[in-house]
């Protein structure tokens, strides 16, 4: 069954539409039920996407600010940004002259992607195209931009050998079978998930961006390198061992913790078995914290966040880890161990960087206990328009709106601002 | 089934983005990439994370992320201050993700991230069942949004759940306004349809 109107609705609320017209329509719909039931099958789709708002971790903002700074920093980027697409042609068109004049298909596939509809498995072996700078090859877990001209081959079983020239390969390694690898002529890279810049000239030198890369370089014993660290042929500042194997064994637990909660939390233990760094052990209890929190074990969880929080090494991650922590309370309805935490966090960090998601946090535990005005004082006073602020902010107007609408509407005014 | 007459307010309500709210007006000249960075990043990764929906990984996001800042640094010495920054920021991000979003192999491909969406929670306790109704409603309003072309899904999104304006959304997008109330007009009835079509009730 539909209604004529039904048309209006999904204009709503036009360009000049005037405030007759759209009292009308809100008049037809409140006796409509074909309307009603198109306003309430929208309005509910666009409640479950608005209650979908991922976080952006400090620590991953952190992350990508490098990788950005790392890639922005690279000489002439700038300047020379409107030459990129003309490059990116030029070298696709070079790779589509080189596969078309291949004989016999190659036998290796470097990654199960296309350049522009040409499959990376049809290139030649063992042919040195000469790279210019910005070229890219895109394949679906594999990106890598010439950041300097040189000369590249691909050779069986996945390698790639660069012989000069600076390479950026970002492997993402959404295939665990498929180990990409860099030959130089003094080492040997090669890693299942890192993003890195690999420079060869009279030495090579490696930068790790993100994740982690093994080097292999001539009778020396192979070197694990963890982002951010740096290595050089000439130079070999070989991290320490046990260092190098914690950090990877964190980092292997950190991309656990989405998916496998409590292997996260089994890597993360051992780490914190052993002997470790400050550093590692804040690493360690932060992974802990937050496989809890994703297993839905809000106490335990909250536990470890206070550990962090009160850690000696862990005062970049103090801020975040007692709000996570006030709202694993919150949601064992543990109130004045939110309060607490969230007082603490105000005191150590008065003008940090989460003070407005703390003070929407504080209303929403006034709010939970049913102290409205309490609340409404608080969020009155938050500052910034985060979601988590609106979001709050919202909800109290609503509790407000039958005992104090004047106070309701000034939230909502300062939603609407 | 009767509404209250106040659904129709919420629906379509133009709540202005923290995006939009530019601290002053500054000059375009002491905007820099890290400052643009420090203050809207975690705006920048949740338009990111809804415009490509659930089935998008964390790395795919934050790679979106990166990219989007990587063409600020480039367009930042052409911003004249014509439109507000965060508009051109937001202009960026949303066509960096229509970018992305381009082909049919992409389609497909989040299509089937979508449908492999897992709920590998346990079923005990009220909030991992909370979470678990959520992640299904989610993948139930995706898979319809889903069916909706690309540059309609964004406007719907933008419009509807990161609350922009149409003349936000039009600046953002380079589009005539009336453009982007076309789109909007046509996402909602699509979306309608398909919903009506899975039998969604809430």
């Amino acid at each position: 069954m539909t209604c004529p109107e039904q048309d209006a609705l999904y204009r709503y609320p036009w360009p000049g539409q005037s405030e007759a017209e759209r009292q009308d329509l809100r008049a037809h719909c409140t006796g409509c039920a074909p309307c009603s039931a198109v306003i309430s099958r929208l309005e509910s789709a666009r409640r479950v996407l608005v209650a979908e708002a991922p976080e952006f971790a400090p620590f991953r903002q952190q992350a990508t600010w490098r990788a950005i700074e790392a890639q922005t920093s690279q000489e002439g980027l700038q300047s020379n940004r409107h030459w990129l697409w003309a490059a990116v042609a030029v070298s696709a068109a070079l790779l589509f002259f080189v596969a078309g004049r291949a004989s016999t298909p190659a036998h290796f596939v470097l990654a199960r992607g296309e350049v522009q509809g040409l499959s990376l498995g049809e290139l030649p072996l063992g042919r040195a195209l000469v790279v210019h700078k910005d070229a890219r090859i895109e394949a679906p877990d594999l990106e890598i931009e010439a950041l300097k001209g040189g000369r590249l081959s691909l050779e069986p079983k996945g390698i790639l050998r660069l012989s000069a020239g600076r390479l950026m390969v970002a492997r993402h390694g959404s295939n665990s079978e498929l180990r990409t690898q860099v030959r130089t002529p003094h080492a040997v890279l090669s890693t299942l998930a890192a993003q890195f810049t690999v420079e060869v000239g009279d030495q090579t030198k490696v930068q790790v961006q993100e994740g982690e890369l093994r080097i292999e370089a001539g009778s020396a014993a192979p070197v694990n390198l963890v982002a951010p660290q740096t290595w050089s042929s000439r130079l070999r500042p070989e991290p320490s061992p046990a260092t190098s194997e914690t950090r990877q064994a964190l980092t292997r637990a950190r991309a656990l913790v989405r998916h496998d909660a409590a292997g996260a939390r089994r890597v993360a233990k051992a780490v914190l078995d052993g002997a470790v760094e400050a550093r590692d052990e804040v690493d360690a209890l932060a992974v802990i914290a937050d496989a809890h929190r994703r297993s839905g074990e809000p106490r335990e969880a909250a536990a470890y966040y206070a550990r962090v929080a009160e850690h000696p090494a862990g005062a970049a991650y103090a801020e975040e880890a007692l709000l996570r922590r006030a709202r694993m309370l919150l949601q064992v309805r543990d109130y004045d161990g939110a309060l607490h935490a969230l007082a603490t966090a105000k005191r150590r960090y008065s003008a940090g960087d989460l003070a407005p998601e703390r003070c929407a946090a504080e209303a929403q535990v006034w709010l939970t206990k049913a102290r409205t005005l309490r609340a409404a004082d608080v969020v009155e006073s938050c500052s910034g328009a985060s979601l988590s602020v609106q979001d709050v902010r919202r909800a109290v107007a609503d509790a407000l709106q039958t005992t104090h609408p004047a106070r309701a509407r000034a939230l909502m005014q300062q939603i609407e601002k | 089934m009767a509404v209250e007459p106040s659904a129709i307010c919420v629906f379509g309500l133009g709540i202005e983005h923290p995006l939009t709210q530019v601290k002053a007006r500054r000059r375009t000249s002491d905007l820099t990439l890290e400052g643009l960075f420090r203050d809207h990043a975690p705006d920048v990764h949740r338009i990111v994370a809804r415009l490509l929906g659930p089935g998008a990984s964390p790395s795919d996001i934050e790679d979106l992320v990166q990219q989007v800042f990587i063409a600020v640094h480039g367009a930042l010495p052409r911003f004249r201050g014509d439109s507000k920054a965060t508009t051109w920021l937001y202009g960026i991000t949303t066509r960096t993700v229509l970018n992305h979003l381009r082909g049919r192999r992409r389609h497909r491909r989040m299509v089937e991230a979508l449908e492999a969406m897992t709920q590998v929670l346990p079923a005990k306790g009220a909030d991992l069942e909370q979470e678990a109704a959520h992640r299904q409603a989610l993948q139930h309003v995706w898979r319809a949004l889903m069916q909706i072309k690309a540059k309609k899904r964004v406007v719907y999104v933008l419009y509807e759940v990161e609350g922009l304006s149409g003349k936000e959304i039009a600046a953002a997008l380079q589009v005539k306004e009336a453009t982007v109330h076309t789109r909007l007009y046509h996402a909602r009835r699509e979306l309608d349809a398909a919903l009506q079509a899975q039998g969604w009730s809430q």
